[in-house]
């Protein structure tokens, strides 16, 4: 298994959000969460990328045999785990190139790899930016500063390309998207896929799923997976919602 | 009072100060000498209190001053002086662009005496610190370029404090630009020695019609040293001055920047970045006075304080009555690294004019844990990811640096300070 979380419980400011989450990915699967607004979908993602605001009360989990809640943010990142943030930060001074190139360092160094030449180093940055049709001008600037909701998207899918996680978390990334960007997005996202490298989608729509097309479906509510099936799930809880859920389970 | 004995000092050795000051001087003295006798209103006035060395018969030192320190900033050019102590020293062998003056105060007594009597004092402000500075410094440094005449290379002035005593040490710069004149100054404040010292400089400039004028001071001293130093600035016509004073290691670091626009369409920028850790105290006076109607002031001041260190900022922005359409943007942000850390901040603008625009903004806050945490997240560790953000921090200060190889060289000591590495100024081993 690639992935595999084991009865995780996490809490913020001592308000618990997740209450048990199962979940085991394999390699080259693509999984795509979804559930309602508050069922803990963008908290389960912090928590793998390890964001210190959240507290994990009790509960495993695994990436590639590592024990992943031991480790720092970074140590996660160098390990192969990728998230793209629903709400890209943006930090103004630093440029892309800056933070990019620290940032496939420190991976590459990681790799026991030497560091990349500033000219290989750009080379690289060009290749990976026609993934996602980004404009290079972009690449010029403050990271995320004065982007368009539909730019900060496409940045994270570059940033993606230029670290190739093994394990990728896309948190709401259709979020903002016109249809066009939606597009160029998700083929990215496809253009990036291997049989070696495994996708979690967040979202609350289907339309995300049209394009990446998940392997297993499963549904967040009030912190716990409640339901697991293939991708046929998609298109049942597109026409029903979430409520004949809730119906299922008592409410 | 505390300077009760700098005040018998100069009585006991008056003829000593005084041995080479012009007959106005010497007058102008005796009015210090009351003054200081009825107003404390000094900066940093409590550090006057250790017994302080001064240097009444301007005793030189043994060797070669100019042998003492050489400041390498690579790929710089430049007219270099040193003050040493209180004492004006050139680098020998320099040939200047005719007409154009550049030379120990103490000389310029002698051989301008009507150029310095006409300017002395004109750019003053009225406190205990000119008064001080009035009374003993008895050398510095002198320019004067000539009307169109821009100079093509930055004169650097070197400000060593040299004893292994506490020592004070006072000077004063007399800088003239005339009209369509052109110059750049880089002040480098350094210290030797552990014990400790007080430093009370005051640099007059003054700016012709349409001249253009930078003025950098860089200060990377040591904890035991009292840094005051006072800018003050007139602007005639168009004239174009840019200032930055950049504090990178010192004790306590007092420094005043006083300008007066007093042309139609002057422009003036004046920045600062300050970087404090242990128990650093850093602070930055600024007042600008905008006098006629169409001139034009930015300000940028950061501070970056660690450990126990403090900062301060006041910045008065006036326009005068009359001082229609004046632009004035003053910006000060501050980053505390520590719990410890403490910033004060005080923005002011007095309006006397119509049709102004006029603004300011303070900041001060922590690192944003939002932007560490994303860049963690892309595998930067987190020390780095610091890193990252104080240098984006400290260096959109260095956007206002106009002598590229000083840029350069401010990057790389920024660099090495934030990553906590130590580094001297090249061939230099004397800063902490």
């Amino acid at each position: 298994m690639l992935l595999e979380i084991k009865d995780l419980h996490a809490e913020i400011e001592g308000k618990e959000i997740l209450r048990g989450i199962n979940l085991s990915i394999g390699e080259g699967e693509v999984h795509a969460i979804m559930g309602p607004n508050g069922s803990g979908k963008s908290t389960l993602s912090a928590v793998l990328a390890g964001h210190k605001a959240y507290r994990v009360t009790s509960g495993e989990v695994w990436f590639k045999g590592q024990n992943l809640l031991e480790m720092a943010p970074e140590e996660r990142s160098r390990a192969g785990l990728f998230l793209s943030f629903q709400y890209p930060i943006e930090i103004p001074g630093v440029s892309m190139v800056n933070f990019m190139r620290a940032a496939v360092n420190e991976h590459r160094k990681y790799k026991e790899l030497p560091a990349l030449s500033a000219g290989e180093f750009l080379k690289l940055m060009r290749e990976k930016k026609e993934i996602v049709q980004l404009d290079s001008n972009l690449t010029n600037r403050s990271v995320n500063e004065g982007f368009s909701g539909g730019e900060k998207k496409r940045n994270e899918i570059f940033q993606m390309a230029m670290l190739e996680p093994s394990l990728s978390i896309l948190d709401e990334t259709d979020s903002g998207l016109d249809i066009d960007a939606l597009r160029i997005v998700s083929e990215g996202v496809n253009k990036l896929k291997r049989p070696d490298n495994s996708t979690i989608v967040i979202t609350h729509y289907q339309r995300l799923l049209d394009y990446i097309v998940p392997d297993v479906v499963h549904v967040l509510y009030k912190g716990r997976i409640v339901r697991t099936a293939g991708r046929e799930l998609v298109a049942e809880l597109e026409e029903k919602g979430y409520d004949w859920i809730k119906r299922e389970l008592g409410e | 009072m505390i300077l009760d004995a700098y005040i018998s000092l100069f009585r006991s050795y008056a003829k000593d100060f005084n041995a080479q000051a012009p007959e106005w001087l010497v007058q102008a003295r005796e009015a210090s000498l009351q003054y200081l006798l009825r107003h404390q209103d000094l900066s940093e006035a409590d550090a006057y209190a250790t017994d302080f060395g001064l240097n009444p018969k301007r005793i030189r030192p043994q060797g070669d001053p100019s042998q003492l320190f050489t400041c390498e900033i690579p790929g710089i050019t430049s007219y270099n002086f040193l003050v040493l102590n209180d004492s004006c020293f050139a680098q020998p062998k320099q040939q200047l662009p005719e007409g154009v003056v550049v030379c120990a105060l103490s000389d310029a007594f002698v051989r301008y005496p009507e150029l310095v009597a006409r300017y002395w004092g004109k750019a003053k402000t009225e406190n205990a610190n000119w008064h001080f500075n009035q009374l003993f410094a008895q050398d510095g440094l002198f320019v004067y370029l000539p009307k169109g005449v821009t100079l093509d290379r930055p004169i650097q002035l070197v400000n060593l404090m040299y004893d292994n005593q506490p020592r004070m040490a006072v000077s004063h710069n007399l800088i003239i630009v005339e009209d369509d004149a052109q110059a750049q100054v880089l002040v480098c404040d350094h210290a030797y020695g552990e014990s400790p010292c007080l430093s009370n400089r005051y640099t007059e400039v003054f700016v012709g019609r349409n001249a253009r004028y930078e003025h950098y001071k860089l200060e990377s001293t040591h904890r035991e040293m009292t840094n005051v130093s006072a800018l003050t600035l007139c602007l005639q016509d168009g004239a174009e001055v840019l200032t930055n004073n950049i504090t990178l290691h010192g004790g306590r670091t007092a420094n005043d920047v006083r300008a007066a626009l007093m042309g139609e369409g002057a422009r003036l920028s004046v920045n600062g970045l300050a970087l404090g850790d242990h128990d650093q105290s850093i602070r930055n006076h600024t007042c600008i006075t905008h006098q006629v109607a169409g001139s034009v002031s930015t300000e940028l001041f950061k501070y970056l304080l660690d450990g126990q260190s403090q900062g301060e900022f006041f910045g008065l922005v006036k326009v005068e009555e009359g001082a229609d359409r004046t632009t004035a943007l003053q910006t000060n942000r501050n980053l505390c690294l520590s719990a410890d850390a403490r910033m004060q901040s005080q923005p002011q603008l007095e309006i006397y004019a119509d049709d102004v625009q006029c603004n300011h903004g303070s900041a001060t806050g922590q690192l944003d844990e939002n932007a560490l945490f994303y860049m963690q997240t892309r595998g930067i560790s987190e020390k780095e990811a610091r890193f990252l953000l104080m240098s984006a921090f400290a260096y959109e200060v260095l956007d206002n640096v106009g002598i590229s190889a000083v840029k350069d060289r401010l990057r790389w000591m920024i660099e090495r300070r934030l990553r906590g590495e130590k580094y001297n100024c090249a061939t230099c081993s004397m800063c902490k």
